[in-house]
């Protein structure tokens, strides 16, 4: 996996090797704020703009070093935000001294750590205006600056980095080639000190060019999970993960080179690659081309990253989340069209990772990586299994229903759960949809659970539908690709997407009779029902179906009557169709228990008939 | 096959292989490697005279990657008890579930004494895979996935998949002073980068000769116990002479 992320890295950077923009010791670093000083260190003043990239000092792990010239405004003027501290002491009810004194004494600390820092390039001559700046010309320089800071920048801006201005030649003091030079040799010295005798290979590419020692790899932002921070991929925190005597990040055997290129690879994933304006408001919302977030909304905790070998950006996963009848359709022709002509697709590597931010590091969930050709095969298997067929009320006919990949997801245990269970859902279906594989026995389970608890949901007011039966597409959905998936083994008939009349499986029969029962009694009541047969026994007569049917089939003969005393040929015809079901029912026995996997085909067969049963509805209605 | 080369089956419920780069929330390798090939050989049979030379490894079911959340702790076990509420960590693990594998591996002795041909091991740990007698319990990757072995069977077949891999660790090398250095390998096929289990078969036999040269580090026993184990290894050579 590191190999594959480092190989991505390089693509990335192809045409810029040996520049120094891609050399291991610096790196791009926001900025926001310029500290103007003329050669002689006197302060001018501060300029506030707009976010920009700049090349700096690579720094891999943040806490306890300081990054030179380039840094927050603790570190370098030694400034606090005393309103902010106070605040935050008086939300926290801690005295405000106390505070205060522990944020100047931190303050202090960073300070002392850019001034070390600093005093190493003190031979550097371009950086005299700098050292006067906080030595010889102090009340001028940095005195001065500290005291307006606090007036010249906006409270919103003072989090970001500072870089210093030279006033005369309006240029950045840190984006000189000696400074960057000065950075480069510095850090190669330090590579050189950290080369071992004892790794001496790298585990990724092999070679001895860059050492391997316990040097943080750097850190990935964007993961998601709770809290929101950046995350390492690779650490040993404890010393209970270290083994055979090496400390820390020697026990990867990940040299300086490898690591930079992956954590630069996973943070160009997990990013985003454009941002859109909101409906709502505020914020522009992000847009990904290599990422998915793949459980609940508000906490999303688990996300996958996907890329190609050779094309790296790929829009075919596009699909999964706005399914419509006329792309899966295209999709399906350029499947088949690719098979059946010579010209395929230039075959390419699909890798998709799957991780989630626990409290501390990042924990990877899955590992994917399969061919192009086998990743569009499988998608079109994916649809194939999940397409189900909906009657659509405004066009008056059955629709072929793609579910999109989300609502699979919530329908398995519920919308409204905060549940981390979310994420787990979502990567076991990923892996389901990518490669091909069949869904485990628990998603059955929780699917059967949802629909059997949530059978007595009433429509809402003003709306024609049950929640349930909003759901119940989705579900079915799910029900029928584990069932497909699964009879692929065992040679059973597969689920067709609408009413299959040849299938003679008896659970998705009895399921069709219920659904039968269900409209004798609505016809029998005349519209007017408060808890029909579904809202009582569905659970009952998908679960054990010899007791339940035999009730049911007491009622549904008494409700044949009533209709036969009011419309004789409607009483006819459910009478017909009922028989005919009932006739399929092997020695007209219902069994005394259904297994999980009948109770799937039940709830399958039950869905089917309804939608069937809507159709004809409406078509005699039209007649 | 070379009279020196044996063949054993393992097969257990779970196994866990760790990539070294991703050992705190652990993710396994989708293959045995070559250190647990050699750690469940050792189990069964071990004696300082000779090393084992892993060639191969079968993979006889397909790869299932399954996924745990255990209670794990956070410091090193020692002399010290452990109180669990103070160290308790969580820590995701990815684990292949349903394995079994064909390990081929030969005896390897850098010189041939008369005394102990090699030959003779390669008897001794036949015999003993027939009985199910092993020092300690054979693991597979992680102590806790213990694993069943025997000889196999004629209908034992791998799996015709092709599995990449990538980088994989081969073993740790001990020096003269019995310091570990990991070593790993890149490319085991011509033609393809990475490694890879080509058809079901994981060929690791040129690339394992390296830790043919590893030190087997001896530890400091004490007097007494030394001279038991020295009697007790005499006994059950002049043993398997008489039943010859």
């Amino acid at each position: 996996m590191i190999q594959q992320l480092v190989e991505l890295s390089n693509r990335l950077k192809k045409g810029q090797e040996g520049k120094k923009t891609t050399h291991d010791a610096l790196t791009k670093v926001p900025v926001g704020i310029d500290c103007v000083i003329d050669q002689k260190g006197n302060f001018k003043r501060f300029i506030v703009h707009e976010r920009q990239n700049t090349l700096a000092e690579r720094i891999a792990a943040k806490k306890g070093k300081a990054r030179l010239l380039v840094d927050k405004a603790e570190e370098m003027l030694e400034f606090v935000d005393e309103a902010k501290v106070v605040a935050k002491a008086a939300k926290q009810k801690k005295k405000p001294e106390n505070a205060l004194e522990d944020a100047r004494a931190q303050s202090k600390f960073k300070h002392e750590l850019f001034r070390n820092k600093l005093d190493n390039y003190r031979h550097l001559k371009q950086l005299s205006g700098v050292f006067s700046f906080y030595e010889s010309n102090r009340m001028d320089g940095i005195e001065k600056a500290r005291k307006a800071f606090a007036k010249e920048v906006d409270e919103k801006q003072r989090i970001g980095n500072i870089t210093f201005l030279d006033s005369s030649e309006a240029k950045r003091l840190h984006e000189q080639d000696s400074i960057y030079d000065a950075i480069i040799a510095s850090y190669e010295t330090s590579m050189t000190n950290l080369k071992n005798k004892r790794f001496d290979r790298c585990s990724v590419c092999g070679s001895t060019s860059h050492p391997v020692g316990d040097k943080p790899h750097g850190m990935i932002k964007g993961v998601p999970g709770q809290p929101r921070r950046d995350r390492a991929f690779v650490s040993y925190n404890k010393s209970a993960f270290e083994s055979y005597g090496m400390t820390g990040n020697e026990n990867s055997s990940i040299c300086t080179h490898c690591a930079k290129a992956y954590v630069d690879g996973l943070n160009w994933l997990l990013a985003p690659s454009s941002w859109v304006p909101s409906e709502r408001k505020g914020k522009p919302r992000p847009v990904f081309k290599n990422r998915k977030d793949i459980s609940n909304d508000r906490s999303n905790d688990t996300a996958v990253v996907f890329w190609l070998r050779k094309a790296v950006e790929t829009s075919i996963l596009d699909i999964l989340d706005n399914p419509t009848e006329d792309n899966v359709r295209a999709m399906f022709d350029s499947v088949f069209e690719g098979r059946r002509t010579a010209t395929k697709i230039e075959p390419d590597t699909f890798y998709a990772i799957t991780l989630s931010g626990t409290a501390a590091r990042i924990a990877v969930r899955d590992w994917i990586e399969t061919s192009l050709e086998n990743l569009r095969a499988n998608l079109v298997r994916w649809f194939q299994d999940i397409e189900i067929a909906r009657y659509d009320p405004d066009q008056s006919k059955l629709m072929k229903h793609y579910s999109r990949f989300k609502s699979l997801v919530w329908n398995v245990k519920g919308k409204s759960d905060n549940d981390v269970q979310h994420g787990r859902i979502g990567a076991v279906l990923w892996k389901c949809a990518v490669t091909g594989h069949s869904p485990p026995l628990w998603l059955l389970h929780a699917v059967l659970n949802r629909i059997r608890a949530e059978q007595s949901s009433k429509p809402e007011e003003g709306k024609k539908r049950s929640r349930w039966e909003i759901k119940l597409p989705d579900r079915i959905a799910l029900l029928k690709l584990y069932l497909n998936r699964k009879t692929n083994q065992q040679e059973r008939s597969q689920f067709m997407p609408e009413l299959d009349k040849s299938n003679q499986n008896t659970a998705y029969t009895c399921g069709r009779i219920f659904a039968v029962f269900e409209s004798i009694q609505y016809h029998a009541s005349g519209g007017n029902l408060n808890a029909g047969i579904r809202e009582r026994f569905f659970s009952f007569a998908s679960t054990m179906p010899a007791t339940a049917f035999g009730r049911l089939c007491k009622l549904a003969q008494h409700h044949l009557s009533k209709i036969r005393g009011e419309n004789v040929g409607l009483a006819v015809n459910l009478d017909k169709k009922l028989q005919e079901l009932m006739s399929r029912v092997e020695g007209t026995r219902f069994p005394a228990v259904f297994s999980l996997e009948d109770q799937a085909s039940f709830a399958i067969g039950y869905y089917h008939q309804r939608q069937k049963d809507f159709t004809t509805k409406q078509s005699n209605k039209e007649e | 096959m070379n009279n020196n080369t044996v063949r054993i089956k393992v097969w257990g419920e779970f196994a866990c292989f760790t990539r070294p780069d991703l050992k705190v929330e652990r993710m396994t390798y989708p293959c045995m490697t070559p250190s647990a090939a050699r750690g469940v050989l050792d189990s069964i049979l071990w004696k300082p005279e000779f090393t084992w030379h892993v060639h191969r490894i079968l993979v006889l079911k397909p790869v299932k990657f399954y996924s745990v959340k255990r209670n794990e702790i956070k410091k090193k076990q020692g002399k010290t008890p452990i109180v669990v509420e103070e160290d308790r960590a969580q820590r995701n693990s990815i684990v292949l579930k349903d394995v079994a594998y064909i390990i081929e591996a030969a005896v390897h002795q850098a010189t041939s004494p008369v005394k102990n041909p090699t030959k003779k091991y390669v008897e001794m740990f036949n015999r003993r895979v027939g009985k199910g007698q092993c020092w300690r319990r054979p693991y597979l990757g992680t102590r806790e996935f213990a694993a069943e072995f025997s000889l196999p069977d004629e209908n034992d077949k791998q799996i015709p998949e092709d599995i990449p891999i990538g980088s994989m660790f081969l073993d740790m090398w001990y020096d003269d002073k019995g310091v570990p250095m990991p070593k790993f390998f890149y490319n085991n096929f011509a033609g393809l980068t990475g490694v890879w289990v080509r058809q079901g078969v994981l060929e690791c036999a040129k690339e394992y000769e390296q830790i043919l040269t590893s030190n087997h580090p001896r530890g400091h026993i004490a007097e007494y116990p030394r001279q038991l184990i020295h009697e007790f290894n005499l006994t059950e050579e002049t043993s398997e002479e008489d039943m010859r």
